[in-house]
């Protein structure tokens, strides 16, 4: 036992010899890295609940609320074998961050709290041909153009304003429509997951309110935990995987994390409260108000998702125009057109989504509904959804760390389609508060502490450095390293922070 | 959560792993809906730099105390994100189970003079309580999306 508390260990008989019964609070190690919450943890469960992660990355005493969360989930109708948890997970709201459901859609629910307000929040890379060397003479005119072309913090002062008819478009296609009018490249689209693009959205889902608040902020990152990062391939870990997706060692990439803005929040919001009375209409006993759900095909269950998928839209193009908008700022600041840096996009990844898929499940194909709440798809090779310039080597999978460590490249692998419904980690996993992290930070220069390790560090407020500081976050190391020992996703390099833009 | 006089309540911070949690006592529902107002107001920007210039008229519906006051400070959020404006306090004129009436005092949003706290992305249905114990006392209770 590496460390932890609350734990206790027994050994019992088991066929073959002695098997050691390890606890962690009311988990019960049934793998290396693998922990089962069992089914009467509490009333209602209707499956047991599943925690991938070392001991480490486990809450600590005192801090169970995630792992109630993932018994809470479990209660849902229509679950499938697991409450799964990832390494990254914590404390969320309803479902926890981290966390996984598949839904029978037959008589399973959809829950708008477990994907989040943030609707299909998301990470992309951007490649380039360009060496530190070459970006270190202009690190602070890019920072500065990063930062002034790329609005970050409350800003609805986006590059692209929509007008009603420009936003049912982008509602409608997504990703489609940014490059359609000039934001983007055709090639991107395929490198996008899903092609940037759900089908079935329903623009006429999406309040008012909803179009009022995302209205200014198409090419905006927000706060919080979104960022652009310049980052540099420190390590390469698998080198035909990453010659697949164009990364070589020494190779400055650009990070994006960001999703629909206030519009995804507010379609959230709504469908929040139709749920919680469609919940009561049809008889689902709600652990928390937060589960508020709805049979997956009731008016108010395929209303949600029409309005989910159109705001799951407006992030794709979000990001899209973040892309272009980058892409525009390294050429002006490098003084050649964008086509001479090589800017492609390596990959885009959702984490904050439920989406139809086929699983396997008691050796039959079925589809289900996967709920992914801060967790990312990590098809293997030969998928027939990963694009097929990476189809023989796996999806790419982006997990940013914390802005004073390391990111990671993955790829897809089989198992994880059997332990995880193709799922894995969508980042390191808070392990602080913002208020405990700027408590035990105070006095601590931050950017000052960055500095030391050649990373720049821009925000519009400064207060966040603490609160998105190492300390807050969980080790990505260990992170990664369990899904590549549990076979889910396999490192494929390391990324180490330059240049940090924050809201 | 500091008071500047103009609440009947006390409101403070709960922690959580990745979001922000308010909680909050005052001796009337009216009292507390205003309290937990000012203190959301609290996490959006610093305000004591913020007048009590402009009103702005709230009115709420909802299906039970704790529905009335998630859709109160969710208005409040929208005003921020989309009219700029800033409140210094509330001024609720009634709450009922199923509605709450009043306005909000405040001003537009100046970068020189008001400094942007928390980027709030929408108040949540977790563990929401909005209610009055046996000895009269209104307790309130949310958790913020950051």
């Amino acid at each position: 036992m590496e460390r932890g508390t609350d734990e206790s260990t027994s050994i019992s008989e088991a066929e073959g010899g002695l098997v050691r019964q390890e606890r962690h609070g009311p988990l019960l190690r049934v793998g290396r890295d693998i922990w089962e919450l069992p089914i009467g943890h509490r009333p209602g469960m209707l499956v047991p609940g599943r925690i991938y992660g070392s001991e480490s990355l486990l809450p600590g005493e005192g801090e169970h609320e995630a792992i109630q969360q993932v018994a809470n989930v479990a209660t849902l109708p229509g679950i499938v074998r697991f409450s799964l948890a990832m390494p990254d997970f914590h404390w969320g709201y309803g479902f926890p961050i981290g966390g996984v459901a598949a839904m029978r859609p037959e008589d399973g629910v959809i829950s708008p709290g477990g994907v989040g307000f943030d609707i299909n929040c998301g990470v992309r890379l951007i490649a380039t041909n360009l060496s530190l060397e070459e970006i270190e003479p202009v690190r602070k005119a890019l920072t500065d153009q990063l930062f002034r072309d790329i609005p970050p913090g409350m800003a609805e002062d986006g590059p692209w304003r929509l007008d009603d008819a420009e936003c049912d478009r982008v509602l409608a296609d997504g990703a489609r429509c940014a490059v359609e009018r000039g934001w983007g490249l055709p090639e991107d689209l395929a490198r996008t997951e899903s092609g940037g693009r759900m089908e079935n959205a329903e623009p006429s889902g999406v309040s008012v309110r909803a179009r009022a608040r995302g209205r200014g902020q198409l090419g905006t990152i927000g706060s919080g935990n979104h960022f652009i990062e310049v980052q540099v391939v420190d390590r390469l870990l698998d080198a035909a995987a990453g010659r697949a997706f164009g990364l070589s060692r020494g190779q400055v990439v650009v990070m994006v994390h960001t999703g629909s803005r206030g519009l995804g929040h507010q379609v959230c919001t709504d469908y929040l409260e139709v749920a919680e009375e469609a919940a009561a209409r049809h008889g689902v006993a709600l652990v928390d108000r937060q589960l508020a759900c709805a049979p997956v095909r009731s008016p108010e269950g395929q209303a949600y998702l029409g309005a989910m998928n159109a705001a799951a839209n407006f992030a794709w193009a979000n990001r899209q125009v973040i892309t272009h908008s980058t892409r525009m700022a390294f050429a002006r600041v490098l003084a050649r057109p964008a086509e001479e840096l090589g800017m492609r996009l390596v990959y885009d990844v959702s984490h904050n989504m439920a989406k139809f898929e086929e699983h396997e499940v008691d050796g039959e194909r079925r589809t289900l509904c996967v709920h992914r709440k801060g967790a990312t798809r990590a098809f293997p090779a030969g998928h027939r959804e990963v694009p097929a310039e990476y189809r023989d080597v796996g999806q790419p999978v982006l997990v940013p760390g914390d802005m004073g460590t390391a990111s990671y490249v993955c790829v897809g692998l089989p198992d994880g389609m059997a332990l995880s419904w193709g799922s894995t980690c969508h980042g390191a996993g808070r392990r602080q508060s913002r208020t405990r992290a700027r408590k035990s930070l105070a006095g601590v220069d931050i950017r000052a502490r960055l500095a030391e390790r050649q990373i720049t560090v821009r925000a519009r407020n400064p207060r966040l450095l603490a609160e998105e500081a190492t300390e807050a976050y969980k080790d990505v190391e260990t992170v990664v390293r369990v899904l590549d020992d549990l076979k889910i996703a396999r490192r494929v390099a390391r990324l180490v922070p330059v240049l940090v833009i924050k809201g | 959560m500091g008071r500047d006089g103009s609440e009947r309540g006390r409101c403070w911070k709960l922690p959580h792993t990745a979001d922000v949690g308010l909680a909050a006592v005052a001796p009337s529902a009216e009292a507390l809906l205003e309290t937990l107002s000012a203190g959301f107001a609290g996490l959006l920007a610093d305000r004591r730099a913020v007048r009590p210039r402009e009103e702005w008229p709230v009115r709420v519906t909802g299906a039970g105390f704790v529905s009335v006051m998630e859709r109160w400070l969710d208005e409040q959020l929208f005003l921020w994100e989309t009219r700029r404006f800033l409140t210094r306090r509330a001024r609720v004129d009634r709450v009922t189970p199923g509605a709450a009436q009043g306005v909000l005092l405040g001003e537009r949003y100046e970068a020189s003079r008001h400094a942007q706290l928390l980027a709030v992305k929408a108040v949540t249905k977790h563990a929401s309580r909005f209610e009055e114990d046996r000895d009269g006392t209104w307790h309130g209770r949310v958790y913020l999306d950051i």
